[in-house]
This record gives C-alpha cells, sequence and structure tokens, in this order.
C-alpha cells in the first residue's frame, strides 16, 4: 500500500491508453513544486516500462510502484 | 443520411497515360468515401492481365514526346500499385467485362489478383447508382 | 416552440453539427453558431505554407458561407456561460438562452508559457506563425534545426514529424541538406505517440538522417545562447528551432467553472456530455478525452451530439454513441504518406508509406471546403478502416461461348 508520505497530486489514468498515464505524470511534474510526491494510477502495459524510463531519465524519484486489481500505482516524487 | 454515390468508371483504353489517371480519380473518390466500381473493357482488360500488367503500355498519341517526359517526370508509383493501395483508402473494385473476356479467350486465372470479379454489362449498370466515367 | 441550440465555436465540429442539426430538426430547432471572427480555418493547411507549398487564403474562409440558411451566426467571443440559467454571456454585453449548448471551442496557443519561446522558436500552429517561418526558411543556408513539442496535450500529434519529414525534403532540394542536422525532439522516447506508428517511422528518420532526441520536454528557451532546455535537464544548441506551443482550453471555459485550470472540459467519452450537464456537450479539442486532439475527431463526434440533441428534442432516449473514431494522415515525404485509423476498440495498423495516401491527403485538403464542413461527406469518409478480412472476391462467370448458343 502507500507509504506515509503525503500525496500532493492523485491522477487515475486508468482507460488511458498509452501513452497518456505517462503525459499526464509529466504534466504534473511540469505543474508541480520540489519535493511533490505525485501518484498516478494505470491500467495500461505500456506504463509500467515508460513511467520508469522516463523517470530514470529526468532523474525524478520513483517512490514506490505497487500492483493492484488490473492496474498499477506508481508514487513518485520531483526532486528538482 | 449521405447520398451513397458510387462512381463508376468504364476503363477502354490500355495505355499507361490514361490508366494512371483512372487509378487517380479511383484514389480521389476512395478517400471522400465514394464506392469505386471499375469496370475493365477491351485494352484496359488486356493490360490487367497477370503476365502483361508491368509491361509497357505506351501512351496515347496525343501526348507527344514532350507528354510523354512529363508523364515520366511526375512520379514512380504504377498505376497498378496505385489500384492496390486504393482499396485500403476505401471501397474499390474492379471487374472484368465478361463480353470482352471471350473475346481475348481468356478465364480468371490470366488475369491479375487486383480484378475482383467477372460482370456483364448488365451488372455493371445495376450497381452503377452514380455517374459513369469512361476513359 | 423550436429548441435553442447554441454551439461555441464556428471550427470544423461546431459547423458541422450545427448544419446536421438544422438538416435534422428543421422548423423544430433554432441553432446560433457563436464565434470570436466568423472565420473558419483549415488548419491542416499551415504546415504546406510554412515549407512554401500552398498560400494562406485558401486556408481560410466566410463562417457564413458555411452554414446552412437556417442556421445563424453571431460573430461574438462568448465570456461566461451559465448552466443552470441556460444562458451565454457575450463580451458585448448581449446573451444567448439556450436550450441545448454544444461546446466546440477548441483550443487555445500560449506561446508565453514556456520562457523564451516567443523570442527564440518559430512554429506553424497559426496562420502567422506559419508564413513567418516560411520566410525563415527562404533566407536559411543550413544549421541545426530542431523541432519540438512545448507541451501536451496538443493538436494533431502528427503534425511535427509530417513537418519534420517534409523540412529535410525541402533542404534537400533547396541544396543545403548537406549542411544542415534535422532533429526532432520527442516527449516520449520514441518518435509518435503511437507505437506502431512510431515502429514505421523511425526506420525512414534514420535513412533520412534524421535524429531522435527522446524523453525531450521543453522546458525554456534561452535565445542568447541559442539553446533550449528539457524538463528532463538536457540543453541543445539549435541555428533554427520549431516548436509546437503550450495548449489549453479557451479562457470562456475556465471562467465559466466547467473545468479546472488547464481548459479542458471533462467530457463523455461515449455521449460526449459534459460532466453532470444534461444540456450540454462537447467536441473536438475543447474536451479532456484522451484521445488525439485532430479536426477528424471533431468531425466524427459532430454527428454523434446532433443525433443525440435530435433525440433529446423529440423526447427519446439518445442512442448514439461516439466511438473513439479518429483518422490521421501522416506524411513522411518524397510524395509518400500513412493513415492511422482508429477507435477506442481499435488500436491503428498503419500502412508501409504509399503514394496513394499522400494524393489522398491532397483530394482531401482541396475538397474540404465543399465536402466536410456541410456534412456532405459518407460516414466512412474519410477513408475506411482498415479492413480485417481480405476484401470479399465475387464468384467469376466463366465467359458464355457464343458456340453455345447456336
Amino acid at each position: 500500500m502507500t507509504t506515509a508520505t503525503q500525496v500532493a497530486r492523485s491522477i487515475d489514468a486508468r482507460g488511458m491508453p498509452c501513452p497518456g498515464p505517462l503525459m499526464s505524470l509529466i504534466g504534473a511534474i511540469r505543474q508541480g513544486v520540489v519535493g511533490d510526491v505525485i501518484e498516478v494510477l494505470s491500467s495500461d502495459e505500456g506504463s509500467k516500462t515508460d513511467i520508469p524510463a522516463w523517470l530514470k531519465k529526468s532523474g525524478h524519484e520513483l517512490v514506490e510502484v505497487t500492483e493492484e486489481d488490473g492496474f498499477a500505482r506508481f508514487v513518485v516524487r520531483k526532486v528538482r | 443520411m449521405e447520398p451513397d454515390n458510387t462512381v463508376s468508371l468504364v476503363l477502354f483504353s490500355g495505355t499507361d497515360d490514361k490508366l494512371q489517371a483512372a487509378a487517380v480519380l479511383t484514389v480521389g473518390a476512395a478517400v471522400m468515401g465514394r464506392k469505386v466500381n471499375v469496370f475493365l473493357q477491351y485494352w484496359a482488360l488486356d493490360a490487367l492481365r497477370a503476365d502483361r500488367v508491368m509491361k509497357d503500355h505506351g501512351v496515347s498519341p496525343e501526348a507527344g514526346e514532350d507528354g510523354f517526359r512529363a508523364m515520366h517526370d511526375q512520379g514512380k508509383t504504377h498505376w497498378s500499385e496505385l489500384f492496390r493501395q486504393s482499396k485500403d483508402l476505401g471501397e474499390v473494385r474492379l471487374f472484368a467485362c465478361a463480353d470482352s473476356m471471350e473475346m481475348f479467350h481468356i478465364t480468371k486465372d490470366d488475369l491479375d489478383p487486383l480484378v475482383d470479379g467477372v460482370w456483364g454489362v448488365a451488372s455493371f449498370f445495376a450497381e452503377a447508382d452514380g455517374p459513369v466515367t469512361f476513359i | 416552440m423550436p429548441a435553442r441550440v447554441v454551439v461555441l465555436g464556428g471550427g470544423v465540429g461546431g459547423t458541422l453539427a450545427a448544419n446536421l442539426l438544422d438538416k435534422e430538426l428543421g422548423h423544430d430547432v433554432h441553432v446560433t453558431v457563436v464565434d470570436p471572427t466568423g472565420m473558419h480555418e483549415y488548419q491542416p493547411g499551415y504546415l504546406y505554407v510554412a515549407l512554401g507549398k500552398a498560400r494562406g487564403h485558401w486556408l481560410s474562409r466566410d463562417e457564413r458561407t458555411l452554414l446552412r440558411r437556417g442556421v445563424d451566426l453571431a460573430i461574438e467571443r462568448a465570456i461566461r456561460i451559465h448552466p443552470e440559467a441556460q444562458t451565454v454571456q457575450l463580451e458585448r454585453g448581449g446573451s444567448l438562452a439556450w436550450d441545448y449548448l454544444v461546446i466546440a471551442t477548441g483550443a487555445r496557443l500560449v506561446h508565453d508559457a514556456i520562457p523564451g519561446l516567443v523570442e527564440g522558436a518559430h512554429g506553424f500552429y497559426s496562420l502567422r506563425d506559419a508564413e513567418r517561418l516560411r520566410e525563415v526558411l527562404r533566407t536559411f543556408k543550413g544549421g541545426r534545426i530542431r523541432i519540438g513539442v512545448a507541451g501536451i496535450p496538443y493538436k494533431c500529434p502528427p503534425a511535427p514529424v509530417e513537418f519534420t519529414f517534409m523540412l529535410e525534403e525541402y533542404l534537400r532540394k533547396r541544396g543545403i541538406r548537406g549542411r544542415s542536422q534535422v532533429t526532432l525532439l520527442s516527449p516520449l522516447n520514441r518518435a509518435f505517440t503511437i507505437e506502431s506508428a512510431s515502429k514505421l517511422i523511425q526506420p525512414i528518420m534514420e535513412e533520412r538522417g534524421i535524429e531522435l532526441a527522446p524523453f525531450f520536454n521543453v522546458e525554456s528557451v534561452d535565445p542568447s545562447a541559442g539553446t533550449v532546455e528539457s524538463l528532463e535537464g538536457e540543453k541543445v544548441e539549435y541555428d533554427l528551432l520549431v516548436l509546437v506551443p503550450p495548449h489549453a482550453g479557451q479562457e470562456v471555459v475556465i471562467d465559466s467553472g466547467l473545468s479546472d485550470a488547464s481548459g479542458w472540459l471533462p467530457t463523455d467519452k461515449h455521449t460526449l456530455q459534459v460532466g453532470e450537464h444534461e444540456r450540454i456537450f462537447a467536441l473536438g479539442d475543447a474536451t479532456n478525452l484522451p484521445i488525439s486532439k485532430s479536426g477528424s475527431t471533431a468531425h466524427f463526434e459532430a454527428p454523434v451530439i446532433a443525433s443525440r440533441i435530435a433525440s433529446l428534442v423529440h423526447g427519446t432516449a439518445p442512442k448514439t454513441n461516439y466511438g473513439g473514431r479518429v483518422m490521421c494522415f501522416l506524411e513522411t515525404g518524397n510524395g509518400k504518406a500513412t493513415a492511422l485509423r482508429f477507435d477506442y476498440e481499435h488500436p491503428p495498423v498503419p500502412p508501409q508509406p504509399n503514394r496513394a495516401w499522400h494524393m489522398a491527403k491532397w483530394v482531401f485538403n482541396r475538397a474540404y471546403w465543399e465536402t466536410v464542413p456541410q456534412g456532405r461527406l459518407p460516414e466512412r469518409a474519410p477513408g475506411t478502416m482498415p479492413r480485417k478480412t481480405k476484401p470479399r472476391r465475387l464468384p467469376m462467370r466463366l465467359p458464355r461461348r457464343l458456340e453455345d448458343e447456336r
């Protein structure tokens, strides 16, 4: 389940086709401030590779990923 | 709500320039959602024989040398390939005229796979609920 | 009493919805289109203007000439929508009452949301930007050209890729390709949003020496240093920078409290109803639907809304749903193009770029004014959904032999 960190923004991108969930995350990072914790729910298989790949490139932190019933929950922190 | 208006092209001439023109018309009609029925008679049918499709069919006398050059500078896609591609754009079908088939003593096996069927003149006009153009 | 329908926006979706409503309901409806300029723009043409292949004058027409006689046109800017009172407030002080509202207000370009973009970058998302870019390209002597995206979502996902391919061809024709570097800065780690299309496009890019910079979401431009920086922390130098500017929904939508700050209206993906408002519908770029913002989307959504409102006016339950159909041409340069045809159930299977699709786009661009806004195209146009099975072959009749007759 989620950690004790306060989620500043939760995005329910379930049902969104690829690359919707990643794009929503990028949008939220753009609009957020450093330190913000953003949560994205995605039912799209592509997100499981796309989101971690983007995080690796952009340097933001993947706090945790959990598999839930039919979707994945990505918790991300904006670090810069 | 919208008119079906099938476009029916009767191809008689078998020169490359006229076949190219017909293929372009077909592409245009197909993208605009018109059904296209192409009816192949005489020399157009002859050009669609499997062993003759890619041969040089020449150009109409009216082309002249300048016309010939202009046409060849245009593009490298063969008209048969354009017809083939047009089937992905919309509902395009090519039919061989039964009468012409008989004239040449050929059967469906002699024709390029582009040809979808054989029609008599009556069938052609039965399906032609829109404009009929003769090329 | 005829039902009053107000359509905000005279673009492809608004115009088509208005015409279809008038055609279907006749005296049972009174439709008013509200548009700030009264001019209908064919936006897919801007790309061609930027590359010197078309002139701006064929890209816009008087909206009045595209609307049926029974449809009114108010050349006004809507500033507030009042859902409970069922009115729309206009900038110059008037107000329009409606029984049903269609919001077709499109997307707004927000150039100044990105620092340095206005001074440092070019674009082709408006006629003015396209004409300016054309002039710059005319005198361009070669150099590092970067094409990128400064905000998602944006209209016409294929456009940056199309521009890149057509620009590369343009440089070759001008004889300055050897002195130039062409780079596509992609927000994703592939060339295009749709994976199957990316797989088609990337090899062609490689063949033509076009670079792909993945995961490059433009964050700022430094015009004096000639650099563009990404959200991901990379900085790239440019001699010519072409960017898709950030997009947002229209202010009237935000000011009316119908959407969040992004301006995209919360819309049902099938019924196209806005939020809980049973009498308000949205189409095209204005919605928050996670599908392509494309003219074709608006074009396919309009009949759904017209049909649903017609049912409501007649007191029957609306049955028509939008299935997510979208159709985009994608030019790949050298006289070839491919097409993306998809809906909610079917991902696209783009064909190998070919001449027929390039011609098809050419024909469609020219036939647009006489067909699309008036609803004169059959439902299957432009282009049909790709066939899943091979075309049905009619039984071949053997030629009748004349001898048999005798």
